[in-house]
């Protein structure tokens, strides 16, 4: 990432905890706050919700003036063998947005599912993303890891493990 | 006293103590290296089995799965960035990037040595002074619980990297997560949103898991291209006699200071690993190496969280309080097998405190041996792809979460935290005072409000007591030196 983005990004996430302690003030305006000795339940999420601004601002400061002085530098990242056919190129690209995705697809799957079937995709999957794709070692990792998965945490431990809607 | 202690070493070789002890302890390591299965959890499994031996011999097995479980969790952070259990969420800040430095093997030995020696100094002393420890741990009021966990916050400069104002911002995020739930004095729900699932607030491993191993695999997903280097593959395991007498002063420390963090009722396992970490790296001569692959920041939150096993067992024993979850469930095994904790258990059954007081020191033993055997092992899984080893992180972060109170939530839970940990990482921000504060919050919240009602609102209460007076002395002083290297590192010439 560059220094642009990354200062961005620093900014972004100051602003993003800002917003959330002025609605957690909404938010807990119906809890009490100190009532003689009973330290009520909103006192200390305000303490640390001014915390948060006092720092957060400080830091969106120190970001700004940051930007201000300092001289990007651009570090030129070695040119990839790009693959040839598009959607690869794309995957490549994405990868990182894929994955998170595939996260959250990996979430709903297991509540459909359950954990073996999700877990099989989802393994298959992200070794596309970070291209593993021979089809003999995803096949033998997928059925292997799964397997092991399942029978040391389900059979011999006794541990539940995701169950779905179907399976 | 001694002799009671030479009569449990007999008692435990020669039963079948000895062998449940080591099949405790080999249990115990798999069950902690497995990210989700805390020793707490493999202690709950196993109870049943206890059902069908005789006390001492149950009790023994319970031990080892107990120091096993808390060892075994920093093999998977050291290697994978994944912590095992809870304990080990300090042990990854250095024992990664040691692995990553290709020294998986040294980091596996530093963590088995520190955790064995941490444990035995810490079963020597429930062996030997756990009555008088007890007579503390019991005077430790609110007032002294507030100032214990603010000391625990003054940590986060420690582990705040380059920035400090950072750290203190990440450290009250992770305050902010540790107000959700019921509100512990009032008993309000607090932003629950009307979810059941947030009456009891955040679970801490789902975030642990979260903000280390899911975002570390998000992370290696981008690196997915890099090949790893062949060095990092596998590693000789060992350290050099410089290095063990370079870490030992930590080691020791950290064994006291984890020992009686354990003894105190309320704390546990990842607190006395966060203040062994920052106590070593604010004594170290080489505090700038800590974060980068220190080896005294991977001894201290190993011994400290191995000590803390045995200080944990001090009240249980002496008083029967349990101080936290797996000494609770242990506590709870000791009434199935017919057995009243509480001082009189040493006057009616000291055959079996004093076995277990053996088994103890016998188990770190047990644990060094089985810990070195097994750590060529362990770190054979960096010989495996990096694809590989990544998509099995995005999997064991799921079922880890999953695990621990069977709550789809709780995967919920793990995947924002790992968001927020990539986030932070490649912004610069330090993840580890968001743990501190989601650990220590609930304690200082609680026992401020506990201190509040107590004092009739006077808050002079902290200057009243002599345990308050220690902590306020070690808290000025700790942040008071900080200000002051802060300050010498400014004037120092910067390099260019």
């Amino acid at each position: 990432m560059d220094i642009k983005h990354k200062r961005a990004l620093q900014i972004g996430i100051n602003i993003f905890f800002i917003c959330i302690v002025i609605c957690m003030f909404f938010i807990s305006s119906k809890y009490a706050f100190v009532k003689g000795i009973h330290l009520g339940a909103r006192t200390f999420p305000v303490i640390v919700g001014v915390l948060i601004l006092l720092f957060g601002t400080v830091n969106i400061i120190v970001t700004i003036y940051k930007i201000k002085n300092e001289n990007e530098s651009i570090t030129k990242e070695e040119p990839e063998l790009e693959p040839s056919n598009s959607f690869n190129k794309y995957v490549r690209k994405y990868r990182v947005g894929i994955s998170i995705g595939l996260m959250a697809l990996y979430y709903i799957f297991l509540s459909l599912f359950g954990f073996v079937i999700a877990t099989a995709l989802f393994l298959v999957s992200i070794l596309y993303v970070m291209e593993y794709r021979k089809p003999v070692p995803v096949t033998l990792v997928t059925i292997l890891g799964v397997g092991l998965i399942y029978i040391s945490f389900k059979v011999l431990l006794g541990v539940p493990l995701p169950t779905g809607l179907l399976f | 006293m001694l002799g009671y202690l030479g009569n449990g070493f007999i008692h435990l070789f020669t039963t079948m103590a000895a062998p449940a002890l080591l099949g405790g302890v080999i249990l115990g390591i798999i069950i902690g290296v497995l990210p989700g299965l805390t020793a707490t959890m493999g202690i709950a499994l196993l109870i049943p089995l206890t059902y069908y031996v005789s006390p001492s011999i149950g009790l023994s097995m319970l031990v080892g799965i107990f120091t096993g479980g808390i060892y075994g969790g920093s093999v998977s952070a050291i290697l994978l960035k994944t912590p095992g259990t809870p304990a080990a969420g300090a042990t990854i800040l250095d024992g990664n990037p040691l692995a990553q430095k290709g020294q998986a093997g040294k980091a596996i030995a530093i963590a088995t040595i520190a955790s064995a020696i941490g444990g035995l100094i810490g079963a020597l002393i429930l062996s030997l002074l756990a009555p008088q420890i007890a007579k503390i741990a019991v005077r430790f009021g609110p007032p002294e619980y507030v100032l214990l966990g603010i000391y625990g916050l003054t940590m986060i400069s420690y582990v705040s990297g380059t920035s400090l104002i950072r750290g203190l911002f990440a450290g009250c995020i992770g305050l902010l997560i540790s107000t959700f739930g019921v509100d512990p004095i009032s008993s309000v729900p607090r932003f629950t949103f009307g979810t059941l699932n947030l009456l009891t607030g955040f679970e801490l491993l789902p975030i642990l898991i979260g903000i280390f191993a899911m975002s570390q695999a998000i992370e290696g997903v981008k690196n997915s291209r890099e090949v790893m280097p062949p060095q990092a593959k596998l590693t000789k395991v060992g350290i050099s006699l410089q290095e063990f007498f370079r870490i030992l002063p930590h080691i020791v420390k950290s064994a006291f200071i984890g020992t009686f963090v354990g003894a105190v009722p309320g704390t546990g396992t990842d607190i006395a690993a966060f203040l062994s970490y920052g106590e070593a790296k604010r004594s170290s001569k080489y505090p700038e190496e800590f974060g980068k692959g220190s080896i005294e920041g991977v001894a201290a939150p190993e011994s400290g969280n191995n000590a803390c096993v045995n200080g944990a067992m001090i009240p249980m024993f002496t008083l029967g309080i349990p101080g936290e979850a797996a000494t609770a469930v242990i506590l709870g095994g000791l009434m199935v097998l017919g057995l009243q904790p509480g001082p009189l258990l040493f006057v009616d059954k000291p055959e079996i405190i004093y076995t277990v007081f053996a088994s103890t020191i016998t188990s770190n033993l047990f644990m060094i041996i089985v810990g070195i055997l097994g750590a060529r092992v362990f770190a054979k899984v960096l010989s495996l792809p990096k694809s590989i080893i990544v998509s099995f992180i995005f999997i064991f972060s799921v079922v880890g979460s999953y695990s621990m109170r069977n709550s789809m939530f709780d995967i919920i839970v793990m995947m924002c935290s790992g968001l927020l940990g990539y986030v932070f990482t490649i912004i610069d921000y330090p993840i580890p005072p968001v743990l501190l504060g989601v650990i220590l919050g609930p304690l200082v919240e609680s026992n401020l409000g506990r201190t509040l009602l107590v004092s009739g609102g006077n808050l002079t209460i902290f200057f009243k007591r002599p345990i308050s007076i220690f902590f306020i002395i070690v808290i000025v002083g700790t942040i008071s030196s900080n200000i002051y290297k802060h300050f010498k590192s400014k004037d120092a010439p910067q390099e260019s």
